[in-house]
């Protein structure tokens, strides 16, 4: 499992930077500030289309599934891709086009789960390590100590003390990738703390909690959105994984990693198995990385071409 | 740099402990006492408190662990619950197939990604710099166990060139561990060729944007020179951190690699251990696998002084 890349040197905006998109997006609107971003060259427009379809996937996964991806056919067990099965059939008969296509619901659970609470905690951390210096030492030093576990190890000895259940593969997960939203999130906020509008903002009596809910927040958030992007690519292929390892998703529920994991046992007869679920991980994470480059072009000029 | 290494260390074990706490308490939390598995489930009860005792299950777990980090630091990682040997001896054994995976995989993933990275940096927006990005681009989406699997249909499937499964100890024969280890560096080294490649091409790129690099293009330094001598000098530090990066993820790829190819390596023994709640297994490798990217961190720390000589640590 590969560790978060990080999102290199995110820094903070410059506040005038931040009026000027302010005053950008009255005139043009929301939505097509939106556009400009996700579509903003031709590698970001296929980043987009590939998250949305994924997402839309897992959406619309009945629709789209041509078969019940539980049902099983033992008659029909290990047969090529056909007409009637796209993608062939599994050790079990069953339809392998329409489990990639269910598959894709435990993805994107887990995936936007973990996203979610590694910033709610990534975010918390962060902030109370950059902003109150008796705490910084303790966290950061218990991050290091998370981060000192290759990511995989670590996700499997929780589940292990877990039991394998989608809900502790995305706590397992969480706890493996916190660590590093907060060392970007503390960042952000040491490199504030130095700034003359906080200094300002302090001066003219302002709480910590305003300070930090009107300026550290808004500044940590594009450094955060870019680290999402790549929190979703590494949660979905650790959970894949965790799964193929045995350890994270249990079968029948159909995730790419067990699909594949059933793949290794019938590598010699079936290697149509082993293809599709593969196929759509890489395609997921290439979308949410080439995604992520771009939010993070577009939020960081200085980064451009970098 | 001596008093570097020494503040360094001292640093390092506030951190050791936290791991060795994290391991400790993340393996008690599991439920399920693994008393069960050396009885019956319907033992009488002075069977299993016997068996507790043994164990030293029975005491309280701050006591459990100091007993345990004590013997830790003493070089004693106790004794496996399933095998009954002592976990040093079975971590052991399972090592060098790691190791050697790691390694092997880490050249790999160097010879390649480095060359790559420095000249599509230097080239930028060349077709070469294009190969490249879809190069870095698909090795960091591709999970390293399913190009495992196409690379045993391709290899040893269809082509029958290469081993499909197992580990050759080099002891034994050289030949045939190296044509062992093939297949799995690749799978594994890939995506760490990816991270290097795309991390020395931004390296290089920001050391070629630097004032120097202008002042020695100005002198009338030939092209050559400047970027292979005068940048690339200045990018081994960003170089170095990636290496730090890819070698904590190469050990964690392993994991996974490793049941790909049926190698007997620490993968294997941690999802083993984890399978049958071998306590002392799961927390000794976890330490240990800890411990050693503690250490690789730490050389990487003090090699930035020695490729950067501008770096003093006192």
């Amino acid at each position: 499992m590969p560790d978060v890349p990080r999102a290199a040197a995110p820094g903070p905006h410059d506040p005038r930077e931040g009026e000027r998109e302010d005053l950008g997006r009255h005139r043009k609107g929301l939505l097509q500030r939106l556009r400009e971003i996700l579509f903003r060259n031709q590698l970001t427009s296929i980043g987009t289309v590939l998250t949305g379809a994924i997402l839309l996937m897992a959406v619309f996964a009945p629709f789209l599934a041509t078969h019940d991806p539980l049902r099983t056919n033992v008659r029909n067990r290990l047969q090529p891709p056909s007409a009637e099965h796209w993608m062939g059939t599994d050790d079990a008969g069953r339809d392998i086009y329409s489990r990639a296509i269910f598959g894709s619901r435990v993805s994107v659970r887990v995936g936007y789960s973990v996203v979610v609470l590694t910033t709610v905690f990534g975010l918390a951390i962060g902030v109370a390590a950059g902003y109150y210096r008796w705490l910084d030492g303790i966290l950061m030093r218990t991050m290091d100590a998370l981060m000192a576990f290759p990511s995989i190890f670590l996700a499997i000895a929780i589940l292990a003390a877990l039991g394998p259940a989608e809900s502790n593969v995305i706590w397992a997960l969480s706890v493996t990738l916190t660590p590093g939203t907060a060392r970007i999130v503390r960042g952000v906020v040491l490199s504030l703390k130095e700034r003359d509008f906080i200094a300002a903002a302090r001066g003219l009596g302002a709480r910590d909690l305003r300070i930090l809910r009107r300026h550290v927040v808004p500044n940590s958030l594009a450094p955060l959105i870019v680290q999402s992007t790549f929190v979703l690519g590494v949660a979905i292929l650790s959970e894949a994984g965790l799964s193929f390892v045995g350890a994270g998703i249990q079968p029948p529920t159909p995730s790419w990693g067990n699909m594949l994991a059933d793949a290794k046992r019938y590598l010699f007869v079936a290697p149509w198995m082993s293809y599709f679920p593969g196929l759509f991980i890489v395609f997921g994470v290439l979308g949410l990385n080439l995604l992520g480059d771009g939010l993070r072009d577009a939020f960081d000029p200085r980064m451009r071409g970098g | 740099m001596t008093i570097f290494i020494i503040r360094r260390l001292i640093v390092t074990i506030p951190v050791v402990l936290l791991v060795g706490i994290a391991a400790f308490l993340l393996v008690h939390l599991t439920p399920g006492d693994p008393a069960d598995f050396f009885l019956d489930p319907d033992s009488p009860v002075e069977e299993i408190e016997r068996i507790r005792a043994r164990l030293g299950l029975d005491q309280p777990l701050p006591v459990q662990f100091v007993n345990w980090f004590g013997g830790v630091i003493r070089g004693d990682l106790g004794q496996s619950f399933h095998q009954r040997r002592p976990v040093l001896e079975m971590f052991g054994r399972a090592f060098p197939p790691t190791i050697y995976l790691t390694v092997t995989s880490l050249l790999l993933a160097l010879i390649i990604a480095i060359p790559i990275g420095i000249f599509s940096a230097i080239r930028q927006d060349s077709l070469l710099d294009r190969f490249a990005s879809v190069f870095v681009l698909i090795g960091v989406a591709t999970p390293n166990f399913w190009l495992g699997l196409l690379l045993i249909q391709l290899f040893a499937v269809q082509l029958g060139w290469l081993p499909a499964q197992g580990f050759v100890r080099p002891e034994a024969d050289v030949w045939g561990s190296l044509r062992s280890l093939i297949l799995p560096s690749i799978a594994l080294g890939y995506s760490g060729a990816a991270l290097i490649a795309r991390m020395t091409r931004s390296g290089m790129l920001e050391v070629l944007r630097q004032d120097f690099i202008r002042t020695a293009r100005a002198k009338g330094i030939a092209e050559n020179r400047v970027n292979y001598v005068h940048a690339l000098r200045n990018a081994f530090n960003p170089i170095l951190t990636v290496i730090g990066l890819a070698v904590a993820s190469l050990i964690s790829g392993s994991l996974v690699v490793e049941l790909v190819f049926n190698f007997p390596g620490v993968g294997r023994l941690v999802v083993d251990s984890v399978f049958r709640r071998d306590y002392p297994v799961i927390q000794g490798s976890l330490l240990l696998i800890a411990g050693i990217t503690i250490v690789v961190n730490l050389v990487i720390d003090m090699l930035y002084a020695v490729t950067d000589p501008r770096i003093r640590y006192a």
